[in-house]
């Protein structure tokens, strides 16, 4: 009878797919790995910033402005005093954070588009797939842009156009793959043992184009990224005195030819490093899974 | 008694080259409850067509006509939840390729209880306990375990044990056997074979059995139909077939077994290639192929009609019966004598 209970405790439904990423970035690639170590370090910087900051990111020292590195401000101070480390470690939770709630509205909306579309075919695929083209023809900068015109600047308008940008990307890529995985014999096995459409969509189709989901959302996480900062760069984004890397350098775009450029290139530093630790993983997953399919 | 299954004058049509084109048309076919049938024909006959109408697993452009009745109501009409309870509890289907059925990325025991859970038959406990015994019924050792594997850790033969568990699994009333053994390696046909037919035997299950080996089926089965270009050409019971086998078609098929105790020369084969539906213009479909052909044959089919005990689809039936397989191998003979037909590579048999 416990056996049973073991085996009964087996049957729910569960995240397979998480063992094989595992895999993935331990046994095989270095490189992916490095770029998952540095996600996860400035993940936990994110996270626990009140802990790792010397100072507050606002505390202001008018007297101290513009110093170099030292014992006391590790990476300088900017042009109120305040001490860059700090607002760097700050920085990292809004310059994450939007991009986080980005992709997963995008990766939900964008992975039940695709498989709903691919699913019903016909005219309402076409509808759909004609939408994401004009979608697709609207750059994400511009959409937030006009986002911040109509409900102000801040973090939720262009998180929410950069989330319509970037579902087009995401669903063209999942519909195509849902589409191949569809017509497999083991839909209509599913078909034959009685499990409702919605069922079999969930739980057997999506675990199936789940690698692809990952990739696409990684590699989104990046460009997104950037678009972020690019808006918060032009002071559309979140406002001063918060901190977010994007802000940061167009703030100490002033104080370069004053010769202090330490604060923009450190937080042009910081978005780059992750960036292309973002792209870099997402591109090894993605060989990753194409070699494991083979 | 009435029929569980009937078939009635079943057509069904897909679009080749964006044409449609009949694949199947007028088979007609009854099966009681409790009996097995087994549908035999070369590549293309629409044997698989036809189980496949039976659970509505065609493709969505494919123009069905005709009717299937399942104990009384139709299947053809079912819809959303009716469909699914159908399919869930009435009909359970085993596929030829076992690898390919099974989704690649979920556990056995997943797979063999879903159906139970999902469409409510029963409990978590009670499925659990269910497969195990079921797994243990179709030989698989140490179930726990295999219960926990992924499907590409299980050898074919294994797996389509799983399938086949899996699908008795719901008790179903009709079970369709798509092919089961043949995408495994010899060695296994033969036992997953022997594990399907005593499991039917036990629980007097209804089996629709499709297969391309015209004797496997006869052991399995109670009654053969056969098919020919999506046409059913003989319909009989499996004990009398080698005696009674009126259609030239399956005397081909029987003729061109080897036969261990025999020595033979040649295998034997029908001559010609197997026609699709749709290339059928009038008269018979296999008149082309056929040794036995009259003019009358190329002009106008006949319909299946009752000939001892089976139905047929032959004007010659009476006249021919007895000596098909004989008639048919020395025909052969003279026509192989004659060089018509040296290469014997090209002409398929039964066994693909």
């Amino acid at each position: 009878m416990a056996e049973i209970d073991e085996i009964a405790q087996l049957t729910g439904p569960r995240p397979l797919t998480s063992t094989r990423v595992g895999r993935t970035i331990r046994g095989v690639d270095p490189v992916a790995a490095a770029c998952a170590l540095i996600i996860i370090a400035l993940t936990l910087v994110a996270l626990l910033a009140p802990l790792l900051a010397p100072y507050s990111p606002y505390a202001l020292n008018i007297l101290a402005r513009y110093q170099g590195p030292s014992a006391q401000h590790l990476l300088g101070t900017d042009s109120l005093g305040r001490d860059l480390l700090s607002r760097l470690i700050y920085g990292a939770r809004l310059s994450l954070l939007g991009p986080l709630l980005i992709i997963i509205l995008a990766t939900i909306s964008g992975t039940f588009l695709a498989i709903v579309s691919a699913w019903v075919g016909g005219l309402f695929d076409n509808v759909v797939s004609r939408i994401l083209d004009i979608l697709f023809a609207f750059p994400g900068i511009i959409l937030a842009m006009l986002a911040v015109a109509l409900f102000g600047p801040g973090l939720i308008a262009p998180v929410i156009a950069l989330s319509i940008a970037y579902l087009p990307y995401i669903a063209r890529v999942l519909r195509s793959a849902a589409i191949r995985e569809r017509v497999l014999p083991y839909i209509d096995a599913c078909y034959a043992e009685g499990l409702p459409t919605r069922t079999i969509a969930i739980r057997h189709l999506l675990p199936n184009i789940w690698p692809l989901v990952l990739v696409q959302a990684t590699l989104s996480f990046g460009y997104a990224l950037v678009d972020l900062a690019a808006i918060s760069y032009l002071g559309l984004g979140v406002q001063p005195p918060s901190s977010a890397w994007g802000l940061m350098v167009a703030n100490g775009q002033s104080s370069i030819l004053t010769g202090h450029p330490q604060e923009s290139i450190y937080a042009a530093l910081m978005i780059v490093v992750t960036v292309v630790a973002f792209n870099l993983l997402g591109d090894r997953l993605a060989i990753a899974f194409a070699s494991e399919e083979r | 008694m009435s029929a569980l299954l009937e078939i009635r004058d079943l057509r069904i049509e897909l679009p080749v080259q964006h044409v449609m084109q009949p694949v199947i048309q007028g088979v007609t076919l009854a099966l009681d409850e409790g009996e097995a049938i087994g549908l035999v024909g070369e590549s293309g006959a629409g044997k698989s067509m036809t189980s496949r109408a039976v659970i509505r697993l065609l493709p969505t452009y494919a123009r069905v006509s005709g009717e299937i009745l399942f104990d009384g109501a139709s299947v053809l009409t079912k819809r959303g939840d009716a469909l699914r309870r159908y399919r869930a509890a009435d009909v359970a289907m085993i596929f030829q390729n076992p690898r390919t059925h099974v989704n690649p990325v979920r556990r056995i025991g997943d797979f063999m209880t879903e159906a139970l859970l999902t469409n409510g038959l029963c409990g978590r406990e009670e499925a659990a306990e269910r497969v195990v015994g079921l797994m243990q019924d179709v030989g698989i050792e140490d179930a726990p375990r295999r219960l926990r594997q992924y499907p590409h850790e299980l050898s074919g033969g294994l797996l389509q044990r799983v399938m086949i568990a899996a699908a008795l699994a719901v008790e179903p009333r009709l079970l369709l056997a798509d092919e089961p053994s043949t995408s495994l390696d010899v060695t296994t046909q033969e036992e997953v074979m022997a594990i399907l037919a005593e499991q039917r035997r036990q629980r007097k299950l209804t089996m629709v059995f499709v297969t391309h080996d015209l004797e496997l089926a006869a052991a399995v089965c109670d009654r053969i139909a056969v098919m020919y270009a999506g046409f059913l050409v003989e319909d009989r019971p499996s004990a009398t077939l080698h005696e009674t086998v009126l259609h030239p078609y399956s005397a081909g098929l029987l003729a061109s077994r080897p036969s261990p105790s025999e020595r033979a020369k040649r295998l034997w084969a029908i001559p010609g290639r197997p026609l699709s539906c749709y290339e059928v213009m009038q008269g018979c479909p296999f008149a082309s192929r056929c040794p036995f052909v009259l003019e009358k044959c190329r002009d106008e089919q006949q319909v299946l009609r009752e000939v001892d005990g089976g139905r047929v689809r032959c004007w010659r039936a009476e006249e021919l019966r007895g000596r098909l397989v004989e008639g048919y191998k020395r025909q052969l003979e003279a026509r192989g004598e004659r060089g018509e037909f040296e290469d014997s590579g090209e002409h398929r048999g039964i066994d693909e």
